[in-house]
């Protein structure tokens, strides 16, 4: 019989009789699990053949084979003398097994309770757990329900196959079994027969939570649940509101599993500065960086970015507060080839970039250090006989520590566990010990505290889904298991702590849970899930995200699909706030914080680990007092809108510097990326701390102020033996006193802020047009104008049309340009010309700085030169120059109408390996550049030149294949395109704007019309549109699409319909 | 712009999906991830395709070989002496080799049907005219009619149908001359999608009636919904063939329902991931992930989450019972 029928079968005797419906020895349903059996049989997949929500009983079962009268209620060999499906009553139970000791009242004749039996039979008390026999349409849906039931606790779930039949049975080992005697003799006391009920009600309520869990989860799944429309018809099934679980619920710890949180949204970033394309990246890497307010996102590497995908080794700066993306400019010759799947973590100041893959068979072992104050990089040497080349590892940072899990080296892939000593710059592998994660690639890891935690993976064949964590102190791998729902198995997502969370986004495969954000609280170590809200249209694959305050930032992620093209995820953003339960938590971390600090004093020196500085990783635990930065003795913050993240030193005296340096290090302050410095003359040194310190610091500034009246001036007595003083007695809160003590001070690193000063061109430009119009008494609403964002093009930087547009600025023009240039750092400055009369929206350059416009523009391995005053550059032809550049035209003469600087025209020569191109144009300039491109990329002797209007002086029957790139409209040449084609037919690229909606019809007419022409010019051709590329969108709602018309002559007897 | 027109593009698009497929076909052969000596003569201008989409038809290929060769080897258990005739029908079969390929290892079943535009078959029927290795094929007495687009031999036929017209669907049986009773095996690649659901739902249900003892095999595309998914939509509609049907069968359970709705007994959908991962031989599977350089395990999981194979049983004479996808990679775990 089939699932279907036997499925309706069996409901359809529930429906007539619930009695008879449930095949269990006791024959009706309990009611404690109706829903969960309704929700259960309301999927398509599942029915439900038996069922039991867990019993107390006491069994009598016969000790010899006496034919016993047939009792009522049957258990298998025996019958029940007592069976509750909630906790029991162990005054009831004892009334009954004990008449004469616990009926006070009733002494008169011991009754026997009718249900017990005349003979002797061995009594057995139980408990027996939540138990459900299912019926499932396949094997998977078998498989999903058991690991849903582990996951919640029944652990001794199970399939069996019989008959081609998969039958799963869900029950956990929650058990008590205690044989009590006989009828005769009960072997047992009154109290310890209270003490078995205490037990098994303890039991039941535990096998109430699994339940309760289980139901939670089934009813938050799905994919489990109500997949398919027919079971609505079965809903009222369901008494919601007479939920026999409600209790249950308020029994477990509130918000936890199965209560699915609030969902979060995902907001997209409006990037400003760079363009957001820059972001369109997958396989790069992303650190925090910064401090709290400041902090920002550094983005480093990947595939993808502007123009041509590719592989990158840009370093770019996000802010996730204003959307503001900058390129960093470093310092320096030195730096890392473009690659993918590398990791970076950052160690104070330094962003550690390690392995990675710049080439399809160039993997790499190299370890590339950003100093991210000086903004250079430095490759680093070191032995790689530990770490061998790999990419798709995982890296975390705790202290100083980098320590790198798996990753992929061609066909192998790692289950070696490396660690990193950024001080000593060498590897150093960790043994194998403990539960050792199996080798995978393309994995996360994420650190909190002294744990790493280790989620998903790809290891060759499947996708993983376990959880470890390792114990930095124990030196341990754990398999960590938790409650809840586990997260789907995945690879490629990301993972990242925030608070007491950690949480898992992403990844491969995309459909099942490309809408949820699964989360562990870290202390309960239960899942909790949580929907995004319009992430199905993101592809987090490959993406990198950061904590940032109290903001998940995404950074880029994607793939190619397929044939289909590449997708790129925005840059996005996901407030984490709304995890919390209330604004209490907050506060309550907030006071936390304080509560720690405080409690450092007096405590001896083992105990320093908690103010132990910089773990930026987790950054956001730490939570300062923003009052604390309103103090005139510290350096303030520099404004919001100056983006620059701080850098703090602590001043000391020249002769404190030693002890100062020492202590500075014992508690790992002190910032080891940055230089200490001295100044005025060596009286004093500058050592470069992490921001940590700078609030730490600042606390015990201010509770010594608070104890002794706001004076300034400590009243403390300097330690009379110093000498004796060991460093390693010092407490936290001793040191920070003696710091305080040595008049040492912390401000901001002036070699640090300098530098990256020098960064922000934008403000520069600002300050320095502001000066000049102030000091031309120039209104200055002028400053509306001014850009923020600029393209560039060889050298030249271009300003957009809607900058520096009113007249006013012509007034200054001589002393503004030089200007606008020098904080841009261009050679040459060019501003975006006028629409040009073509009636495109193309438009040539206008220098404003420089001597010429000639620039050289190299892609997809062609050099283009051209005056970019005199012509312009469609930069959004991009893929249809790729598309034409692939093409095999070894045998092909091509002619191109409109050929310009040579679009089209290099990449049929170059690329596509053309035998023969007619280039028409009539532009003289650029004839003059397509000239000079023949020569530049050694393909003159293949091109002829046709200057003038090519319905003049285009060839005739010569072609297999005309180019028609005119916007917005080629039309005027169709006939010349087709005379040009040779007798036997050929391909026309056909470009045009048309609006989206009215594509078809635009189709239509260019088949319509070519059929028409080539008639009129005697050809029998048969007109096809072999493709249509869509471009690019010229404006809203406008593409520019091209449509390749094949033209060939027409088999003789035609059959048109 | 008349429909008709707008219709005749869109089948022409539809009809270039062909030489694609064919064209990513050979790309595999070549490559050496399946033998195929037939596939290049129908290939214009051969191309090299990526990994990603090697493995992809490699994966489409192994499916449908592997549930092909199932149906092929039914037995039936009481009779032992005389072997069953079968019958493949290959809907919307483009240039497709499969019938000279089982000619060439003994496994040609009683008659192959193959069925598509006559744009199409007209092309194939002169291919084959012109080649000597495809025309030996089918034996003396084959009948090659390119301006009928048909080709009429013993074993072999192909003729033209619009696969949206129920009328040009009852002519397949006559005029191929097949036997309803017989044991069938459907063939629609990449086929049924791009029709309109109603011309879907109706061969389907036409194949339900019509043969009682029957598989249906079908290879498609599955969840436009999601980024990918959008992408796929997008693009195969900008190329003017656009996936008519995927929005009413969008996810494995409505390919499922589809055909029970249909009539058919039986039906199982899964996603490519699993059935490369769980029905296509470990073995061949390790074979040809070594023959190229491949780092797209994402855009690989990705594809294969996005396209599906689903069949669906009439068993009349009780056939199937072994038939699908279970099978001895499957273990149980003891409970
Ligand atoms: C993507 S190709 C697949 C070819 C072949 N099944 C394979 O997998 O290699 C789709 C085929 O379906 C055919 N087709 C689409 N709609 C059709 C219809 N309404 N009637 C007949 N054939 C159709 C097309 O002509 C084309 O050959």
């Amino acid at each position: 019989m089939e699932f279907e029928k036997r499925k309706a079968a069996t409901l359809e005797s529930l429906s007539l009789s619930s009695r008879e419906w449930d095949k269990s020895p006791k024959g009706s349903l309990d009611a404690p699990i109706i829903p969960l059996i309704n929700i259960l049989n309301q999927n398509p997949s599942y029915f439900t053949t038996s069922s039991c929500s867990g019993r107390i009983s006491v069994l009598s079962q016969p000790l010899s084979n006496s034919s016993n009268p047939k009792p009522k209620k049957k258990a298998r060999g025996g019958t029940w003398l007592f069976v509750s499906h909630d906790p029991a009553d162990p005054d009831s139970l004892l009334s009954l097994l004990f008449p004469s000791a616990s009926d006070s009242d009733s002494d008169s004749t011991p009754t026997p309770t009718p249900t017990r039996p005349p003979f002797v039979s061995e009594l057995v008390f139980r408990f027996e757990p939540l138990i459900i026999a299912l019926e499932c349409r396949d094997l998977s849906s078998a498989h999903s329900l058991v690991s849903l039931a582990i996951s919640c606790g029944f652990r001794e779930s199970g399939i069996t196959n019989a008959n081609k039949r998969f039958i799963v049975s869900i029950r956990c080992s929650l058990r008590l079994e205690v044989p009590l005697g006989d009828t005769d003799n009960i072997m047992v006391s009154p109290p310890y027969l209270r003490y078995l009920v205490l037990l098994a009600n303890l039991k039941m309520d535990a096998n109430r939570k699994r339940t309760h869990t289980f139901f939670q989860l089934l009813l938050s799944q799905p994919s489990l649940i109500s997949h398919n429309p027919t079971t609505q018809l079965s809903h009222h099934l369901l008494p919601h509101d007479e939920s026999p679980f409600a209790d249950a619920n308020a029994a477990t710890s509130s918000g936890i599993v199965g209560s699915p949180g609030p969902s979060l949204s995902i907001d997209h970033f409006e990037i400003v500065g760079e363009p957001a394309d820059k972001l369109f990246l997958w396989g790069h890497s992303a650190c925090g960086l910064g401090y709290d307010d400041l902090k920002k996102v550094i983005v480093f590497g990947g595939f993808g970015g502007m123009g041509r995908h590719a592989r990158r080794n840009d370093l770019l700066l996000l802010d996730p507060c204003s959307g503001k993306l900058d390129t960093v400019s470093t310092v320096g010759c030195a730096s890392p080839s473009p690659r993918l799947g590398h990791s970076a973590s950052l160690v104070g100041n330094c962003m550690f970039v390690i392995g990675g893959r710049t080439g399809p068979d160039n993997i790499l072992n190299d370890i590339w250090i950003l100093d991210t104050a000086k903004n250079s990089w430095k490759l680093i040497q070191c032995s790689d006989d530990v770490f061998r080349p790999r990419h798709r590892h995982a890296a975390a940072v705790v202290g100083s520590n980098i320590y790198v899990f798996g990753g992929l080296d061609n066909d192998v892939i790692f289950s070696s566990f490396a660690v990193f000593d950024t001080n000593n710059l060498d590897w150093k592998e960790i043994p194998i010990s403990g539960d050792w994660p199996c080798a995978r690639h393309s994995h996360s890891m994420v650190a909190s505290d002294s744990h790493i935690f280790l989620f998903g993976g790809y290891n060759g064949g499947k996708a993983l889904g376990d959880l470890y964590s390792f114990d930095v102190h124990k030196g341990q791998w754990t398999k960590e298991s938790t409650a809840g729902r586990n997260p789907h198995a995945r690879f490629s997502h990301s993972i990242f702590v925030y608070k007491n969370y950690l949480g898992v986004l992403g990844g491969c495969p995309v459909r099942q849970h490309c809408q949820e954000l699964a989360l562990l609280d870290l202390k309960l170590r239960q899942w909790k899930h949580v929907t995004l809200n319009s992430v199905g249209k993101d592809l987090f694959v490959r993406s990198t995200a950061n904590v940032i305050r109290d903001d998940l930032v995404i950074v880029g992620g994607g793939a190619s699909c397929y044939a289909f093209g590449t997708k790129f995820s925005e840059p996005a953003k996901v407030s984490l706030l709304h995890l919390m339960p209330s604004h209490d938590e907050l506060m309550a971390v907030k006071n936390q914080r304080k509560h720690m600090i405080s409690q450092n004093e007096g405590t001896n020196g083992n105990n320093i680990e908690n103010c132990h500085g910089p773990q930026l990783q987790h950054a956001p635990n730490i939570y300062i007092d923003e009052s604390s930065y309103l103090n005139d003795n510290l350096p303030c913050l520099n404004d919001q809108n100056q983006m620059i993240p701080l850098h703090y030193v602590l001043q000391l005296e020249k002769k404190y510097a030693k002890l100062g340096k020492d202590i500075l290090k014992k508690f790992g302050w002190l910032d080891l990326g940055r230089k200490a410095y001295c100044e005025e003359g060596g009286v004093h040194i500058c050592f470069p701390v992490h921001q940590d310190f700078f609030a730490v610091y600042h606390e015990r500034n201010r509770h010594s102020r608070d104890a002794f009246d706001g004076k300034n001036k400590a009243p403390f007595q300097k330690p009379l033996n110093r000498d004796k003083l060991m460093l390693n007695e010092l407490s936290c809160s001793e040191a920070l006193i003696l710091l305080h003590e040595y008049g040492a001070i912390v401000l901001a690193d002036k070699v640090v802020v300098e530098r990256k000063a020098a960064k922000s061109a934008l403000k520069i430009m600002t300050e320095a047009v502001t000066s000049l119009i102030e000091h031309k008494s120039l209104p200055t609403s002028l400053l509306e104008e001014l850009p923020t964002r600029w393209d560039s093009l060889g050298d030249i930087v271009i300003l957009p049309i809607t900058s520096f547009k009113d007249s006013m600025w012509d007034s200054i023009a001589e002393e503004l340009w030089p200007i606008v240039a020098k904080s841009l750092k261009a050679h040459r400055l060019a501003r975006q010309g006028p629409v040009a009369a073509t009636g495109t929206r193309d438009s040539t350059l206008q220098i404003l700085v420089g001597d010429n416009g000639w620039v050289n523009h190299r892609e997809n391995g062609i050099l283009y030169s051209f005056d970019a005053t005199k012509c312009m550059f469609s930069w959004g032809n991009l893929s249809e120059k790729l598309r034409m550049a692939s093409l095999d035209c070894k045998d092909e003469v091509v002619v191109d109408l409109f050929a310009g600087i040579g679009y089209f025209v290099l990449p049929f020569l170059v690329r596509a390996q053309a035998k023969f191109v007619y280039a028409c144009e009539w532009n003289p300039h650029a004839v003059q550049a397509l000239q000079h491109n023949l020569q530049a990329n050694s393909v003159a002797d293949r091109c002829i030149i046709l200057e003038g209007d090519n319905r003049i002086t285009a060839p005739k029957s010569v072609a297999n294949r005309v180019c028609l790139g005119l916007l917005p409209s080629s039309e005027l040449s169709w006939g010349t395109a087709v005379r040009a084609l040779r007798k036997e037919g050929g391909i026309l690229h056909v470009h045009g704007n048309t609006k989206d909606s009215e594509e078809n019809q635009w189709i239509d007419h260019v088949s319509k019309s070519i059929y028409e022409i080539a008639r009129s010019e005697g050809h029998c051709w048969e007109v096809s549109i072999e493709h249509v590329e869509r471009v690019k969108w010229y404006a809203p709602h406008i593409r520019h699409v091209v449509a390749d018309v094949r033209c060939r002559v027409a088999a003789r007897s035609k059959d048109s319909e | 712009m008349t429909e008709a027109v707008a219709d005749s593009r869109n089948n022409a698009a539809v009809q270039a999906t062909n030489d694609d497929a064919s064209a990513s076909k050979l790309s595999c052969v070549k490559k050496g991830y399946m033998k195929d000596d037939y596939v290049n003569l129908f290939v214009r201008r051969p191309v090299k395709r990526s990994p990603i989409i090697n493995r992809g038809y490699f994966a489409r290929w192994a499916a449908i070989r592997k549930l092909l060769c199932q149906f092929l080897d039914v037995e039936k258990k009481t009779d032992g002496d005389a072997p069953i005739k079968k019958q493949i029908l290959s809907l919307g079969a483009g240039f497709d080799t499969t019938y000279f390929q089982l000619q060439d290892e003994g496994k040609a079943p009683y008659l192959y049907v193959e069925v598509d535009f006559k744009e199409v078959t007209g092309k194939k029927a002169a291919l084959i005219e012109s080649y000597g290795q495809l025309r030996n094929k089918l034996g003396e007495t084959a009948t090659i009619s390119r301006e009928k687009g048909e080709v009429v031999s013993a074993h072999y036929k192909l003729v033209p149908a619009d696969l949206r017209n129920v009328q040009q669907l009852n002519d397949i049986i006559s005029v191929a001359g097949m036997d309803p009773s017989l044991p069938t095996f459907i063939i629609s690649e990449c086929v049924l999608i791009y029709l309109d659901p109603d011309s879907t739902r109706a061969v389907v249900g036409w194949a339900s009636k019509t043969f009682s003892t029957a598989i249906f095999f079908l290879y498609e595309q599955i969840h436009p919904d999601d980024a990918f998914g959008q992408q796929m939509i997008r693009n195969l509609e900008s190329r003017g063939c656009a996936l008519l049907g995927i929005y009413d069968t969008p996810t494995l359970d409505a390919k499922e329902k589809l055909f029970l709705d249909q009539g058919w007994q039986k039906s199982v959908a899964w996603d490519m991931l699993r059935v490369y991962n769980d029905f296509i031989d470990a073995q061949e599977r390790r074979r040809i992930e070594r023959l190229e350089l491949f780092d797209e395990f994402e855009e690989w999981y990705m594809m294969q989450e996005h396209y599906c194979v689903a069949y669906a049983i009439n068993d009349g004479m009780g056939l199937f019972g072994d038939f699908g996808f279970i099978n001895d990679n499957d273990n149980v775990p003891p409970s």
